[in-house]
Order: structure tokens, then C-alpha cells, then sequence
């Protein structure tokens, strides 16, 4: 349905008394996104998950590559035809709403921009789908200070689904959240996914929850995917270093800590990136050959991997 | 016995009347001993901190029956006590250490003020403990990063920094609130390992204060869930997260999106969730502070506030009138 084609986005800074410098936000990013299925993104802060969605949203321009939705180009199908068909849910359920509008008017928007639907239409709309999210009708025309955060969170998922898109991008969606409030929107997630059959595109820095809502796995790190596949094959036999580090330092509870640190140092700046493959400063296994070239991203087994020694690791 | 807590109860007047942010809480912490702190934002735990460390706004009402550390009463301090004891005693990291430290003045300075303050010694002597400070919480190129400013610093090297001002008096207290949320993964993991290697170093005993059930589970020896400002569930940390008897750990814990728990749960499976959200605390409910959203809720539940009831032989403590089975264990049926 949506396919993504080797994208890149890079930003030109300058930035007093250096020289202009690139960021490659995205460097060389493809996937396919099917019909009812969730890809899962995974991967730590500044590894370009949020420049992927904005630019999947046509919010920035690729700098290369092409998103083509149901093999058209955006060019080919007007961006508010496309918009139509692929939304967005916010991290912060706090920022993300206008504090002056009230919750029926926020989930109204949508379709007195795009539709020439009468006013009782919309109405009528409006609070099914809010319904849909679990806020009952007499709820609906408080303004968005009156709300928990979870509830927050549902207007901005009704936000995203009123114009019935196919695919929506959720950013973060729980990790504002509090722990019991979080399964509640992950429940209500799924349940949407399963009724209106939609495709989710889902970012998140918390693998316990990208493992339980996805069907396909990429793991990013500065701008690139590193690893990418079935869910199963990455949580269950990670094969990139990046990967086992990421999956050995998220805390867990049935199983204690792990003996040795695995990726060493911090995350390189993305304005400073290291030579050959990216992760080398921080990988145990590093040697000559990745510190001068980078890796491409290879079949092995069902997965992707981007890694010299993919063989030699498993 | 380091820490002794007996019946805290913190209230702020407010306009719209008293709040009880911490009703009735008690606990011990031993030398050497890592306790952790769990609950949802607004259950208190930030406030106890605070209580501790004596740092509450003017419109706190503190009452408790009894709150020594090492013996010494704290509820008699005044502000000039407080400050001696305040970093020397009880030191504290904050979770955000971007907005901890002061942006006007450079790593370096703020070490040696913090040094400067609690132990006589001379500005050069100070400088080179600072420098040692750096080398212990593993901050590459000590010396150069003394001259940066908070600015310059990553995140995790900016949450190094504040450990290393925090243990810089040899404290025997060690409180984390939420120490390392604001960081990613490998890096909190990082952070996690160098807290746990002082503390084995220097003997100290740390409060480890966050909402991540996992973090808690791996780092820490003893656990106590707090639930609108009170205690629900307190034992041993293997203990209470395998054999959990309140219904609100049970609740959280099952509802937990485990990484590895992905074998025994069917695929995009439904978590079980705990119902409604947190009591506003001017309007706490009647009895029970979890009965509205508890599955088990029996009439006494809804009349009457049940006490933290201490198993006896091991150390483990429930507020509930019906603890969920001890064998039971955990299971997905919340």
C-alpha cells in the first residue's frame, strides 16, 4: 500500500563560524507497508524516526527517493488527496491540542477543511468517532485542559481517524503516558487496527511495546535502517550488534541484567558522523573494514541486516 | 537502620482546600540498600523525596510520628541544620539533569562550589577532587569536559555530571528521582551499571524512584508500589513482581508489554488494563483509594480503608482486604 522507496532527507546547516554542514536525517531509507499491518521503528533519539514520519506525511520533502502510495507518486494523487489516506497521532497528548478549541470542534477540523459535508454531518461524525475512542457523547464539548492524559490521547487518535485514512503514523503514542493508562490506548489501538482494518506505521523507543504491536520490525540508527524483518526474527534472534544491544540494555522483568555492556559510548552526532559503518565507535566486534566501509543492507535469513560480520556474528 | 519514616503525612493548602498529597506513609531503608520507589505521576513519590531531603514549599503541612536519618530527627531542623545536612547526608539526582544544572557556569565551577561547600578545603584541592570525581563516573576527557558548560554535554555525560556532584560528599543516602527517563535505552542502561558500581563502592544506599517496572525489577533489592500517596504493596523485588498480591500490581505488572513475555502471549493480544484512571486527591474516594478501579472491589472495600497489613516471617506488606493468592502467581486474567 504505501511503499518507500531508498528516501533520504538531509538538511543543510550553518552554523556561525563553521563551514555549511549536512545532516543526513535519513540516509537511504525503503520499506513496504501493507494493508492491517504495523511496522514497528525502532530506534534511540536523533536516529531520524520523527524526520521518517514527517517526511512520509509530505511535511518535509525528500531530498531523494520516492514515497509512492498505492504505486502513485504524491505528486500523481495532490497531497490533500493523500493526507486523506494517511494521518498522524502526537507523542504529547498536552502540546498537541489547542487549548482554546473544545474536544468536539478538535475532532471536527478535519472534515470542514476536506469535506462538503453540512454541519449536522459532521456532528453526527464527530462523535461517533469519538465514541469510537471511548469518550461518551455528554464528554465531548469540554475543552482539553478537562481531560486525563489518556483521554487526551483519544482525541488525537479520533483527530487522526475522522477522515478515514488507511494508514496512520503513530509517534510515540504511549510513552507520555502513565503505565496503567498506557495499556488502555494500546488496547484501544489494536481494537481500531482490527475494525476499520488500518496499517500503522508505529514509532516508539519502548521495544516491550513495539514487540507487542507489530508485525514487521526496523531498527534505525543515525538516518539508517540496520536491521529490518518480521517481528519475530528480530526479538527473538537479533542478528545486527545495534540490535542485541538495544534489545540487552531495555529493562525487563523476567530476566536479570546482563553481564557486560553492549554498545559502548553515546550516539555520534548526526552533523559528525563517523567514518564507514555508523555504529563502529560503539560496536565490540569492530574492526578495520567497518571503520572504512560502510555496510549495505544484505538478506540474511528472513531479515535485512546491514553488517560486515552478519555470518560470522550468528 | 539509615532511614526511618513512621506515618508521614505531607498536606498543601491550597485554595480549594487541603490536599493530601502522602497519607500515612512508613518505611525503613537499611545501609547499603537499594529500595525502589514505583507509582503513577501524582501518587507521591516525588513528594516523600522532597520530605526527606527538606526541601517542601511553605504551604506543606509535614506531620509525621517519627523521620530520623542515622538517628537524627529531622523534623526538628531548622533551615541552617537542613543545609549542612542537605548533599552531605542525602544527595539527589533529578531527572532531567539539563534543567538541573546551571547553564551560566561551567561544569567545573559547579563541582567545585558543591565540594566547597560541605568540606573545608582549598579551591586547587577542590579542582583536582572534581577531576577525580569526573575519571569515577566514567566521563571521557575529564579534564576538558570541566570547562564545558551544561550546554555542550549530551544528555547521559549531563546526568554523569549530576551523579558526580551528588556523590561528591560521600553520601549515605543516594536519592534517584527517575534518574534516567529522560535517557535513551543503551544510555540509561549505562547509567543504571555506574549507579549500582558506586553504590557498591562507597557503601551507600539508594532510593531508585521511577514508573518503569522493568528498571525496577533489575536493579533494585526491595520494592514498595505507592498508589495515592500511600503504600499499596512493599517486599522483596523478585518477590512482589512474581508473586504480586494487590490487585494495582497485579493490574500493572500484567498490563506490563514485556519484550520478552512475547512467546507466551498471543500475537497483538488485547493487555489486560487496569479500568478508570487515578483518584483526584480532593475528592479521594471512600475506603480504598484503588477500589473504583479494582476488579475485586467487595462492599467492606467501599466502606472502610484497609491497612498495610505485614505477612509475618517475611518482609511483605499489602494494603487490601483480599490479597490475590501468593501461589497464584502472575497470570493474564486481570
Amino acid at each position: 500500500m504505501l511503499k518507500v522507496q531508498n528516501i533520504k532527507k538531509h538538511y543543510h546547516v550553518r552554523k556561525w563560524p563553521d563551514e555549511a554542514k549536512t545532516i543526513r536525517a535519513l540516509d537511504g531509507v525503503s520499506f513496504h507497508l501493507q494493508m492491517g499491518r504495523t511496522l514497528g521503528v525502532v530506534g534511540e533519539s536523533g536516529c531520524g524516526k520523527s524526520t521518517l514520519a514527517r517526511t512520509l506525511l509530505h511535511l518535509e520533502l525528500p531530498t531523494s527517493g520516492e514515497v509512492l502510495w498505492e504505486n502513485q507518486t504524491i505528486a500523481n494523487i495532490g497531497e490533500q488527496n493523500y493526507r486523506k489516506n494517511i494521518q498522524m497521532i502526537f507523542q504529547d497528548p498536552y502540546n498537541s491540542l489547542n487549548p482554546r478549541k473544545r474536544a468536539i470542534d478538535i475532532v471536527s477540523a478535519p472534515l470542514q477543511v476536506n469535506t462538503n459535508l453540512s454541519k449536522q454531518e459532521i456532528l453526527d461524525r464527530a462523535l461517533d468517532i469519538l465514541l469510537k475512542v471511548g469518550i461518551a457523547s455528554t464528554e465531548a464539548y469540554k475543552y482539553p485542559h478537562m481531560y486525563s492524559g489518556g483521554q487526551r490521547q483519544r482525541l488525537g487518535i479520533a483527530r487522526a481517524l475522522i477522515l478515514g485514512p488507511k494508514a496512520v503514523i503513530c509517534d510515540e503514542p504511549v510513552s507520555a503516558l502513565d503505565v496503567s493508562i498506557q495499556a488502555q490506548v494500546l488496547n484501544l489501538l489494536l481494537d481500531l487496527q482490527e475494525t476499520l482494518g488500518l496499517s500503522y506505521i508505529f514509532i516508539s523507543h519502548d521495544l516491550g511495546v513495539v514487540n507487542h504491536v507489530s508485525d514487521d520490525i526496523m531498527v534505525m540508527y543515525l538516518g539508517k535502517a540496520v536491521e529490518q524483518g518480521p517481528k519475530e526474527e528480530i526479538m527473538q534472534a537479533p542478528k545486527h550488534p545495534y540490535t542485541r544491544a538495544l534489545w540487552a540494555s531495555s529493562p525487563s522483568l523476567d530476566r536479570a541484567k546482563t553481564k557486560d555492556v553492549l554498545a559502548l559510548g553515546e550516539l555520534p552526532s548526526p552533523m559528525n558522523p563517523p567514518s564507514g559503518c555508523s555504529y563502529h565507535k560503539r560496536c565490540p566486534h569492530a574492526d578495520l573494514l567497518c571503520k572504512e566501509k560502510a555496510p549495505a543492507l544484505m538478506p540474511y535469513g528472513k531479515t535485512l541486516v546491514a553488517c560486515h560480520y552478519t555470518e560470522k556474528l550468528n | 537502620m539509615l532511614l526511618d519514616v513512621q506515618n508521614l503525612t505531607i498536606t498543601f493548602n491550597t485554595k480549594t482546600g487541603p490536599l493530601t498529597a502522602v497519607r500515612n506513609l512508613s518505611f525503613q531503608m537499611e545501609m547499603g540498600e537499594t529500595l525502589g520507589v514505583v507509582g503513577e505521576s501524582g501518587c507521591g513519590k516525588s513528594i516523600t523525596n522532597l520530605a526527606i531531603m527538606g526541601l517542601l514549599p511553605p504551604q506543606a503541612v509535614t506531620s509525621a510520628t517519627h523521620l530520623s536519618l542515622e538517628g537524627k530527627n529531622l523534623l526538628s531542623l531548622n533551615e541552617r541544620e537542613w543545609q549542612c545536612l542537605r548533599g552531605k547526608d542525602v544527595a539527589m539526582i533529578f531527572q532531567d539533569p539539563m534543567s538541573a544544572l546551571n547553564p551560566c557556569y561551567s561544569v567545573g565551577d559547579q563541582l567545585i562550589e558543591t565540594l566547597l561547600v560541605h568540606a573545608e578545603m582549598s579551591r586547587s584541592d577542590a579542582a583536582l577532587e572534581s577531576l577525580n570525581l569526573m575519571e569515577q563516573v566514567g566521563i571521557p576527557a575529564p579534564k576538558e569536559r570541566l570547562k564545558a558548560y551544561p550546554h555542550e554535554l549530551s544528555g547521559g555525560m549531563a546526568q554523569r555530571v549530576m551523579i558526580a556532584m551528588a556523590i561528591s560528599s560521600n553520601p549515605k543516602l543516594l536519592i534517584a528521582d527517575e534518574p534516567t527517563t529522560a535517557l535513551d535505552v543503551t544510555i540509561q542502561d549505562q547509567i543504571l551499571r555506574l549507579l549500582k558500581d558506586i553504590q557498591e563502592k562507597r557503601q551507600m544506599s539508594l532510593m531508585l524512584v521511577t514508573h518503569d517496572l522493568g528498571v525496577v525489577a533489575q536493579n533494585t533489592d526491595r520494592i514498595q508500589v505507592m498508589y495515592a500517596g500511600e503504600v499499596v504493596e512493599a517486599g522483596l523485588t523478585q518477590d512482589v513482581i512474581h508473586h504480586s498480591t494487590h490487585p494495582y500490581t497485579f493490574g500493572l505488572l500484567a498490563g506490563h508489554p514485556d519484550a520478552r513475555k512475547s512467546g507466551e502471549r498471543n500475537h497483538k493480544s488485547r493487555l489486560p488494563s487496569i479500568q478508570g484512571m487515578v483518584p483526584n486527591l480532593r475528592q479521594r474516594p471512600k475506603g480504598c483509594q484503588f477500589h473504583p478501579r479494582c476488579s475485586f472491589a467487595q462492599d467492606t472495600c467501599r466502606l472502610e480503608a484497609p491497612q498495610l497489613t505485614v505477612t509475618p516471617g517475611i518482609s511483605r506488606a499489602t494494603r487490601c482486604y483480599y490479597p490475590l493468592n501468593r501461589g497464584e502467581g502472575r497470570t493474564d486474567q486481570c
